[in-house]
């Protein structure tokens, strides 16, 4: 029953980078093997050296990234067609072969080998989107040496691993931001030090101005702006960053500098334990025990949250069975099969929709978790998804999307066309992908949120409630 | 009473979560909640259960704000675990333990203050009901225009109402298809004597004639029922039989609506037949004996097939009823 097919084999290559890099960087995390090579490597230096050297070293660096990056040019159309416009300036190695080759290879063996093979010949020609899909943007990634001055190096961080789809599911895409933008203001500057000539140190308001109407505009705006030149932010970060920056509105103009800063961690740190953990854990909870006995759940491809229900569910002792439909184009479902046949429940796999009405028939319950809801209740998610919830919806089924409502968005969608973005890794001249698609409020039953349970086209009611909290 | 008592509170009182048993063991509150039900014929169940507590409150000794909350929870459980369908009682007494809850917030948590308050006015609740009910009337008796056929089944006392309401202005000006039910034929008699004392004239149809009634160009102009409960997705919890009358009518395109009090809107999203909150057996398979059925059995009508809801706080579609809980409870984890 469980899959087997399609080892992502070629993952031996990222253990042993991060190996050579472990000892580097320790603030980084760990899922930013690529990227953390440029911000190690400029960290990396001895303490001991002085701030001229540290000067000169940085230069040196950067003169032999430049070099690095002349060589490697003539590369990246195998890797990724779509970036070649971008990597103009040039890529520096680490970037190159980091998560992409991790991403890319790692877990499509099939389909993605092929598609650079047929690329690769028209190499120069740039990919041009037809005129009436420009409005569609595309995760392009920013040269880190193109990002501007201002950027905090785990800013930066982050769009890279945002721009290479290591971190691409929008709540984790929120978490990680509103993390990065807390270093901003974190206190530390300690382990800062050695980074001063180079990058901005954590921030500090200038005199003659306060915090509340200075750090928007000067700080905040210029890390959105290379974040969503990196990747189109999702609906969630915008909501969060609206929230974030009435938060520094509101801030009182005489509050003391550090308490100002004391004060927006905090409130971030309660917005991610609100908003997103808690949420996650009221979900979760929820969908469990929405599973009855005996039930077949069918699922595409891979959530975190519909994974953390399947093994709540089993765990409080459920027994039921799990038929899962992957995503044809990038095979995230695969791990998320093992995990499910690890944890004792017998999981039937579809590589793609072949037999999906087939396999809609057997199965009880549609679990499906949803990128963003949009106010007509039009669901917003992982393409394929509709394929799904209108072929369920068609069979009589229920089907179920779980979504913090943080994801929830006042704007309205009635296609997929009008907030879309386009796939990085397969967009040639002759066709692109989309990421997303978006679900009628028809073809959904339940929307499992942390406020209970609603239908889709509760939604603005939702909306409308979360404005009074 | 007792052997029922014994019967209902042993099993009941070993599975439920009660972090104290209560003292007041005394009080029967099931016994209550029955003998509030069949001496008051206007009593729906979610106000009788609030009248069962408000009764309980006035049995045991004022004490702390949360002991006092505690009990309402524990016998609020028994009351619930005392009834084959939960969802209206839950209705009831959900709603006063969140009344309880925002009415000691706004006194300061003086918990006396409210408890005084609600033993003095211990109808309170019994009479906004039928005040609710009036209120439905009036809000929903101009779609009964002259000339029109409206189709009910069951005995709403919301719709009976309602059409009493209507014949008062357009006497003998509009009809009623009323779908008997033949296992409840004495209720079934009873409600349309009711109507044709108004003068309404009414046509009796067995149910399995109402698809063919409706297929009867212009014959049956819209469909009013009640409901047990109204879920938090705008459908209802309904007598049996109440989801295929929706179905055909949908079918016929003849609007379905729904008269109902606001105090009946319940925190359960059913999301179909399978999920109506509690374990009902309709299919009784046997080779000999006949198959037994459930009383009081109950259908789950979607809201895609309910045009409208008839409340006293007027006509809503049925997403109104989402807006309404959240309201109130904040959010919708019970």
């Amino acid at each position: 029953m469980a899959a087997e097919a399609g080892q992502p084999a070629p993952k031996s290559e990222a253990p042993a980078e991060k190996k050579d890099q472990g000892d580097q960087k320790k603030g980084a995390k760990d899922q930013s093997k690529a990227p953390a090579a440029v911000v190690a490597a400029s960290e990396g230096g001895e303490k001991k050296l002085s701030n001229a050297e540290l000067k000169k070293k940085a230069k040196e660096e950067k003169a032999a990234r430049r070099a690095a990056a002349k060589v490697t040019q003539p590369q990246p159309p195998a890797s990724a067609p779509g970036q070649g416009d971008s990597a103009k300036g040039g890529k520096s190695k680490p970037k190159q072969d980091g998560p992409q080759a991790g991403a890319q290879h790692g877990k499509t063996p099939a389909p993605r080998s092929a598609a650079p093979m047929t690329a690769a010949a028209p190499k120069e020609a740039k990919p041009s989107v037809p005129e009436c899909f420009s409005h569609l943007a595309m995760a392009k990634g920013v040269n880190l040496t193109h990002a501007d001055k201002d950027v905090h190096p785990a800013v930066l961080l982050l769009g890279q691993q945002m721009s290479t789809m290591a971190i691409s599911d929008s709540t984790t895409r929120l978490e990680a931001t509103l993390l990065a933008f807390k270093k901003l203001l974190s206190l530390e500057h300690t382990s800062n030090k050695r980074l001063q000539n180079q990058v901005i140190d954590s921030y500090t308001t200038p005199h003659g101005t306060t915090l509340s109407r200075h750090f928007t505009s000067h700080v905040l705006n210029p890390q959105i702006v290379y974040l969503t030149a990196c990747r189109p932010m999702c609906f969630s970060m915008g909501n969060a960053i609206r929230w974030l920056k009435l938060q520094i509105s509101k801030i009182d103009i005489d509050m003391a500098d550090s308490d100002a800063k004391k004060l927006l961690c905090e409130a971030i740190d309660s917005f991610i334990h609100e908003r997103i953990t808690l949420a996650d854990l009221v979900i979760v909870n929820t969908a469990a025990d929405m599973i009855a006995q005996d039930d077949v759940i069918l699922t595409y491809a891979h959530h975190h949250l519909v994974e953390r229900a399947l093994l709540k569910a089993k765990a409080s002792g459920k027994r039921f069975k799990v038929i899962l439909v992957d995503d044809p184009f990038e095979r995230v479902g695969l791990d998320h099969v093992k995990k499910l046949a690890a944890a004792g429940i017998p999981v039937a796999y579809s590589p793609d929709f072949g037999a999906l009405r087939t396999n809609l028939q057997e199965s009880t319950t549609v679990l499906v978790a949803a990128e963003a809801m949009f106010s007509n209740g039009a669901m917003y998610a992982r393409a394929g998804t509709c394929d799904v919830a209108t072929a369920a919806f068609d069979l009589g089924m229920r089907v179920t999307s779980l979504c913090e409502t943080i994801n929830f968005t006042e704007r309205v969608s009635i296609d997929s066309l009008t907030y879309n973005e386009i796939d990085p890794e397969r967009n040639t001249d002759e066709e692109f992908r989309l990421l997303f698609d978006t679900t009628r409020d028809k073809s959904i039953s339940a929307v499992v949120t942390e406020l209970g349970i609603c239908s889709a086209k509760s939604v603005p009611a939702i909306l409308r409630k979360l404005e009074e909290l | 009473m007792s052997e029922s008592e014994a019967a209902i509170a042993q099993p009941v009182s070993t599975e439920l979560p009660l972090r104290t048993q209560p003292d007041d063991s005394t009080f029967d509150i099931v016994a209550t909640y029955r003998d509030l039900l069949a001496s008051d014929p206007d009593l729906t169940k979610p106000v009788a259960a609030i009248e069962s507590l408000i009764a309980l409150l006035n049995t045991v000794p004022s004490t702390t704000v949360y002991e006092t909350l505690d009990t309402v929870k524990s016998h609020s459980d028994l009351l619930i675990a005392s009834v084959e369908n939960p969802l209206p009682l839950q209705a009831g007494t959900d709603l006063f333990l969140q009344y309880l809850v925002a009415s000691l917030k706004q006194q300061d948590g003086s918990f006396d203050a409210v408890r005084q308050h609600l033993l003095r006015n211990g109808r309170l609740f019994a009479s906004r009901a039928i005040a609710a009910r009036n209120g439905i009337a009036e809000a929903g008796w101009r779609f009964v225009r002259e000339g029109k056929c409206v189709l009910t089944h069951g005995a709403s006392r919301s719709v009976t109402g309602l059409l009493e309401r209507a014949a008062k202005n357009s006497e003998g000006k509009f009809r009623v298809v009323y779908v008997r039910d033949e296992v409840r034929a004495e209720e079934s008699d009873r409600v349309v004597k009711e109507l044709r004392s108004k003068g309404i004239p009414v046509a009796e149809i067995p149910e399995a004639a109402v698809a063919h009634v409706m297929g009867l160009l212009r014959q049956v102009h819209m469909v009013f029922t009640g409901a047990e409960a109204v879920t938090q997705n705008g459908g209802i919890i309904s007598r049996i039989g109440t989801y295929q009358i929706a179905k055909l009518a949908a079918q016929a395109k003849i609007p379905f609506y729904v008269a109902a009090e606001t105090h009946k809107f319940v925190r359960k999203f059913p999301l179909d037949q399978r999920d109506i909150g509690y374990q009902q057996e309709v299919l009784d398979f046997s080779a000999t004996a006949p198959s037994k059925q459930p009383k009081d059995a109950v259908d789950y009508t979607p809201p895609e097939l309910i045009s409208n809801l008839v409340t006293e706080n007027g006509v809503h579609l049925p997403g109104y009823v989402f807006e309404q809980l959240l309201d109130i409870y904040g959010s919708l984890n019970g």
